[in-house]
């Protein structure tokens, strides 16, 4: 193969990776789903995204894994594993049960009565640690509901050595589409 | 057809359709890095293909003939232009003292049981280079990331500081280092020796020893060997210089030896340390000390068939004795297809103060069937049904692309 023959092929190859690439990334911004910390920082406008440690043992979490009361109050209150549009409900449910209808028989909430035997706040909030703040309450002030002892949920380990990018939007439909349109239009191009 | 470009005309638009039907073949439902199978062929010496003395990343030149003759299936067309098994199909010319590289990696996860929450996402997008200069050996890889905030991927190889999700540039290793005749020292980011360097990142043997080529590499110093019946790797580990603040930095050492008695049969042992004032995984504020020991093997009994296992123990501070271990069996039908079936298992240790459950105190159990076909010059495509106790069942679906 000569080179210009090496330099036409490389550039096809080029031309089909890019096409897979737009492919991928217009596809990615459809089926992408939000996870759970993310999503229960959107609903309670909270300043980073939870450790998922406020429910599970570890930042793997997964099914089978939760080990705090917040974490099975959640549950308890209608969250479904792999379902983070489920967050909301669950939030309203501990925040205020007795008016969303998060009781039991005896119209208590149902909070009080996961294995651990958590409570319930003097305003009847669900509380699974236990220190007399409600979940939600301390979560919003940035605290874990997982713990008595009043951790920072936005503490943690933090990630980088050098340059802070600012935040920006996520390339959306669009612009993926115009990535699709100029990828094909590269690779028409090299075929003539 | 016209005479003359024939070869090359023919390409491209074969090309397209192999890149486009893998992509959507991807989209609708995890390199040539470190494929340990390769002992199928004789090549039980990770060094013989790989700048990395242990396997993974960057292909040497002879790395890139063997994928070229070996790995990748051919469609009655055994003669195929040199340079396309260089870098970027041999676009153009490198040194010999460089060798540059690089991966682009798509998947779709697909949760049988609950659809709507399937993901399409760029799994790796690295390019990597080596070069050597007389003795003199540097290395090391460059890429973008984007995960959601509190993932336990990605972040670790972090260059720049968003955490939450937006794109990040990336670095898994880089590295200095000095060539002796049988050995390599080397300083920097570096993969820890430990294990058998498989692909699955996400396999619990990798995850729970903290040991893969994702982005657990820590920075320290190694020395690497490598004799006619003995390899191995032993390397000092200062901690993650990635992460911040220092508390959750581990120290401590990692290695790995194994003995080639054959070209065909490989035994091995692994060790790991480390302590750090607070652990990255489980946020625990304690201490932690954190220790695997481990064996490993592999085997070609016959050519089409490798047989891959490894077997660790598991102690951490507040936790009781675990253990991790996966048997893989890789077929390879014909040249280039392989079908995989990998048996995993997992008991991390019951955690202090929390009930026992599968996969921490009780014996959990994982299985994978896979299908990897290099269907084409540096690409390969790869499905893997992943049914593990206490999941979802997931369909993983990834296409790849390596320079």
């Amino acid at each position: 193969m000569s080179t210009s023959d090496a330099i036409r092929t490389a550039g096809r190859v080029s031309a089909a990776i890019a096409l897979a690439i737009a492919v991928t990334v217009a596809s990615s911004g459809a089926n992408a789903s939000p996870t759970f910390p993310g999503e229960l920082q959107d609903v309670l406008d909270l300043p980073c995204a939870p450790a998922c440690t406020i429910c599970h043992k570890d930042l793997n979490g997964g099914l089978g894994t939760l080990a705090t009361e917040f974490g099975r109050n959640m549950s308890l209150a209608g969250l479904l594993p792999t379902r983070p549009s489920t967050v909301a409900g669950a939030t309203q449910q501990l925040e205020d049960p007795i008016g969303t209808g998060f009781v039991d028989q005896d119209g208590l909430p149902l909070c009080i009565n996961p294995p651990e035997g958590a409570t319930v706040t003097a305003d009847n909030k669900c509380d699974g640690d236990g220190d007399g703040v409600g979940d939600i309450d301390e979560l919003r002030a940035a605290m874990s509901p997982g713990t008595a002892d009043d951790t920072d949920v936005c503490a943690g380990p933090a990630y980088g050595c050098g340059a802070r990018i600012e935040p920006r939007s996520d390339l959306d439909g669009g612009a993926a589409f115009f990535a699709l349109l100029a990828a094909l239009g590269l690779f028409a191009r090299r075929r003539r | 057809m016209r005479r003359g470009r024939s070869g090359t005309h023919r390409l491209g638009p074969s090309l397209l359709w192999l890149t486009l039907a893998a992509t959507l073949v991807t989209l609708w439902p995890s390199s040539a890095e470190a494929y340990p199978w390769m002992i199928r062929h004789g090549y039980a010496k990770c060094n013989s293909c790989h700048t990395d003395p242990s396997g993974g990343e960057t292909l040497n030149s002879f790395g890139r003939l063997q994928a070229d003759q070996v790995l990748e299936t051919r469609f009655g067309d055994d003669t195929a232009p040199k340079k396309r098994r260089e870098f970027l199909w041999g676009a153009f010319d490198l040194p010999s003292q460089l060798q540059l590289g690089g991966s682009y990696r798509i998947m779709s996860l697909l949760r049988v049981e609950n659809v709507e929450d399937s993901r399409v996402f760029p799994m790796q997008a690295d390019v990597y280079g080596h070069l050597m200069v007389d003795g003199f050996r540097a290395g090391g890889s460059l890429g973008v990331g984007k995960v959601p905030a509190g993932s336990p991927h990605v972040r670790p190889a972090q260059i720049t500081r968003n955490q939450g999700d937006q794109f990040n540039l990336i670095s898994r290793n880089h590295w200095l280092g000095w060539q002796f005749p049988d050995l390599l020292v080397r300083a920097g980011r570096l993969n820890l020796p430990f294990g058998v360097r498989i692909p699955e990142h996400v396999l619990w043997a990798r995850e729970a020893t903290r040991t893969d080529r994702e982005s657990d590499q820590q920075h320290g110093a190694a020395i690497a060997f490598t004799t006619k019946k003995f390899r191995g790797e032993v390397m000092g580990v200062a901690g993650n210089y990635q992460i911040r603040p220092d508390d959750f930095r581990e120290r401590g050492y990692s290695l790995f030896a194994e003995f080639l008695p054959t070209s065909k049969y490989a035994v091995g042992v692994s060790s790991l340390l480390t302590t750090a004032q607070a652990d990255r995984i489980s946020l625990s504020a304690d201490q932690t000390l954190r220790h695997s020991h481990g064996v490993t093997g592999r085997l070609a009994p016959v050519k089409p068939l490798v047989l891959l296992a490894e077997a660790n123990a598991l102690l951490q501070t507040d936790r009781e004795f675990g253990y991790v271990g996966f048997l893989q069996a890789d077929v390879e039908a014909i040249k280039g297809l392989h079908f995989m079936a990998t048996g995993e298992l997992l008991d991390g240790g019951q955690v202090d103060g929390t009930p026992a459950i599968k996969g921490a105190g009780e014996p959990r159990l994982g299985g994978w069937l896979s299908i990897n076909w290099f269907f084409f010059s540096h690409m390969d495509f790869r499905v893997d049904a992943v049914f593990r106790q206490l999941s979802d069942i997931t369909i993983q679906s990834q296409f790849h692309v390596y320079l």
